[in-house]
């Protein structure tokens, strides 16, 4: 039977998406307490992520070695939530390597992606004081937008260059053999994290970022307080949606479909 | 004990090429199982009323797309050989190209000596831009999105586009493309339409949950082997089972490979242990 | 640009945005005739957008090349042969078709020939990858090692007529341990999405720019 409220709900939301929009609005509230409390000034503190202590030292190995560092973030667009994680390492990784003198390679497949990249670069070259480093073309390499013409690119580019560390953060599917396997025979700290290739980066990366690790790196590597203080709403996402399988798999055992019917109201 | 040397990566490279060229050279042969999934798929199509409507699509890769073309020419064999009609819906650049190739490699046109007429049995739309909201709207109604197929010609002056008008007129929705999201949440999820990926060997794991959702609605083989298991069953050879042999050859290598690194580690350990004994 | 063009162009694509990203959640969510009008015009000028930005790299790319064939830059040669073959696809194109024999024939052993190529490539440095990094040193690395193998394994036609328990090994594998690990992986990676999305909207990503604008 439906009541008045059912068909109320059923008029303004659509049908089979009522639970997800509730969720996505907690997820919404939870950020945003964590980033209000953060700005009022409490300090959250993230366990150290191996991949980040991997690129604070490899910048530093680069600069001893005189070799540059190569980060790629990733083979697809700006809309894609993975390649802004890649897009945030490779702008700190810049700012911090272009201070001491260490020349930042990049290259990517995505033509918009190559365009913010060769902005990132010539203002890391600005703030760094050396505007006169910087020219377009030089640090910044696009070779096609199809994925396998990238990662061929890419690997004679890292084959060329012999970067001391190569940084691979964002989307990557099953190019990553080509390009790794590159960076493996010019003896590069291979740094890598994506969300749907995590066999293929563990295989061949030195240090990974495993899945949503990515973008608490993207905020960590900032050292913003605040941004910081974000990742503790994405925790406290993680033990909600714990909290739901649980109760889900319970009621599931005991016969009861109220999760799954939710699910799909 | 000896110490084994670390091989380099081109004599690793070197010998999986002589490796992968034996059964080009000399066919293998290797032997196979048909798995339950490959059956059940087989035998889902091979019920289904003289006259369904299948339609082959989605988004994907061509070169990627190679692995589960060998099943789909084994399944579109099956179709002209059980009346049923096919329609081609690429929504991605390349999809257009592979599913070309499946259809030519198949032989079932009239002009390859079978039973299909084009336009009849099986049209080809074009190219169709714009990702998901093109599907839905495709969904909806097919000819508000597309008005002519790949040659250009009218889908009016087609029979079989009289019959495909909404996805109600789908029977089965077929996708031996990579982006089977799409399909699974559009034609499954939400309009109840059973589909079959014939998915890559990679692809198979990321996609797997998606038969344990819609365990009735969704079904998948696995790679090349699924290929040629659907071969098998279909009762021809092609591309899987050229296919199985270097993926048996080369999975072997994988393990030789892997005991044989574990094997270097271990003599390269006893050697360091042995050389600071005798330093002691 | 005097910076109040700057601050201008800044908040209006921020609005923009904000648009952008309202409009798209109420079509998704909501009964709403309006939202989805204005989702669907943004869509449309968005593929308008990247059409054009197309037809612009196309531009970009041929004045770009052809100074560089003109000065005799390094590798001119490859960027001549680009030069050529751009007109003459679009011509077969638009004259054939792509849905004929011929342009068929022209990207099989041409464009999938090579992709082909690249794709198996890939075999030859998954081994030496697999070579490389299998080393059995802990708990964790024996796990990883043996969780790759026994999938190779169960996974090859091989092993399935000795022993056709393989094949029910392999799919259990495939359908459990497996998927619920890449599963964890794609839940968790979600909620890192959706709050660096709300990160993005609240100001607070440095995001590609402000990562290193000047202090």
């Amino acid at each position: 039977m439906i009541s008045a409220t059912d068909s109320l709900v059923g008029q303004i939301v659509k049908k089979g998406l009522g639970f997800q929009l509730t969720l996505l609005i907690i997820m919404v509230i939870l950020t945003y307490i964590a980033y209000y409390l953060g700005k009022r000034g409490r300090v959250w503190e993230i366990r150290p992520l191996e991949g980040l202590e991997a690129i604070y030292e490899g910048i530093g190995r680069c600069a001893e070695m005189g070799r540059p560092v190569m980060v790629i973030p990733g083979i697809s667009g700006l809309g894609s939530a993975e390649t802004l994680a890649g897009l945030s390492v490779l702008g700190e990784v810049t700012k911090r390597s272009t201070e001491i003198g260490v020349p930042t390679l990049a290259t990517a497949s995505s033509t918009e992606t190559i365009m913010v990249i060769e902005a990132m670069t010539r203002n890391a070259y600005t703030a760094a004081g050396k505007p006169e480093l910087y020219e377009p073309g030089k640090y910044v390499r696009w070779f096609g937008s199809d994925q396998f013409s990238y990662a061929v690119g890419a690997a004679g580019y890292i084959l060329a260059e012999k970067p001391g560390m190569l940084i691979q953060v964002g989307y990557f599917i099953a190019e990553i053999p080509a390009v790794a396997e590159a960076g493996a025979r010019v003896g590069a700290i291979q740094v890598g994290g994506t969300l749907s290739s995590m066999d293929l980066i563990a295989m061949f990366a030195d240090y990974i970022f495993i899945g949503e690790e990515i973008f608490a790196a993207a905020a960590a590597i900032t050292q913003d307080r605040i941004q910081i203080a974000t990742l503790a709403g994405q925790d406290w996402i993680r033990l909600l949606t714990i909290g739901i399988l649980v109760v889900g798999m319970t009621l599931m055992a005991t016969g009861s479909k109220v999760i799954v019917d939710l699910l799909g109201m | 004990m000896a110490k084994i040397p670390e091989l380099k990566s081109h004599h690793i490279w070197a010998f999986c090429l002589i490796l992968y060229l034996i059964p080009v050279v000399v066919p293998v042969g290797s032997p196979f199982q048909i798995s339950e999934i490959t059956l059940k798929i087989y035998n889902i199509i091979e019920n289904l009323p003289e006259g369904s409507i299948i339609v082959m699509g989605g988004s994907g890769v061509f070169a990627f797309d190679y692995e589960p073309g060998a099943a789909m020419i084994a399944s579109i064999k099956q179709m002209a050989k059980n009346k049923l009609r096919l329609v081609g819906i690429p929504l991605g650049m390349e999809s257009l190209q592979l599913h070309k190739y499946v259809v030519d490699t198949a032989k079932v046109m009239q002009a390859d000596g079978g039973p299909w007429k084009y336009g009849v049995d099986y049209v080809q739309l074009p190219f169709i831009p714009g990702g998901d909201a093109a599907l839905v709207r495709l969904l909806t109604s097919v000819q508000s999105v597309v008005t002519v197929d790949a040659n250009g010609t009218p889908l009016e002056n087609l029979p079989l586009m009289k019959d495909f008008r909404s996805y109600k007129d789908i029977t089965l929705w077929i996708c031996p493309h990579w982006g089977y999201p799409s399909i699974v949440r559009y034609v499954t999820g939400e309009r109840g339409v059973p589909s079959v990926m014939f998915a890559h060997a990679y692809s198979y794991t990321v996609y797997a949950p998606y038969m344990m959702i819609y365990p009735d609605k969704v079904w998948m083989t696995n790679g090349f082997l699924g290929g040629a298991q659907y071969e098998k069953l279909v009762g021809f050879k092609g591309l899987g089972h050229a296919a199985v042999d270097s993926y048996t050859l080369i999975s072997v290598a994988y393990v030789f490979f892997v005991v044989l690194g574990n094997i270097t580690l271990l003599t390269r350990v006893k050697k360091e242990e042995e050389e600071a004994e005798a330093k002691k | 640009m005097s910076s109040s063009i700057i601050y201008v162009r800044t908040y209006l694509t921020r609005i923009l945005l904000i648009i952008g990203c309202i409009a798209t959640l109420t079509s998704w969510y909501f009964v709403s005739p309006h939202a989805d009008i204005v989702a669907n015009e943004l869509y449309n000028w968005n593929v308008n957008i990247g059409t054009f930005s197309l037809f612009v790299g196309v531009v970009t790319l041929f004045s770009r090349y052809l100074k560089d064939i003109s000065s005799r830059k390094e590798q001119w040669e490859y960027k001549f042969l680009g030069v050529v073959l751009i007109p003459i696809w679009v011509i077969m194109g638009q004259t054939a078709g792509v849905f004929s024999d011929l342009y068929q024939k022209a990207y099989f052993n041409t464009k999938i020939t090579l992709h082909v190529a690249i794709l198996g490539q890939l075999m030859f440095f998954m081994i030496s990858g697999a070579y490389r990094t299998y080393r059995i040193r802990n708990f964790r690395t024996l796990l990883f090692a043996s969780c790759t193998l026994i999938i190779v394994v169960c996974n090859a036609s091989w092993l399935m007529t000795p022993f056709p328990i393989a094949d029910k090994i392999s799919y259990w594998l495939l359908n459990n341990p497996s998927m619920a690990g890449y599963r964890a992986m794609m839940i968790t990676g979600a909620i890192g999405a959706v709050v660096m999305g709300i990160r993005i909207l609240l100001g607070l990503e440095r995001g590609a720019l402000r990562a290193t604008e000047a202090r």
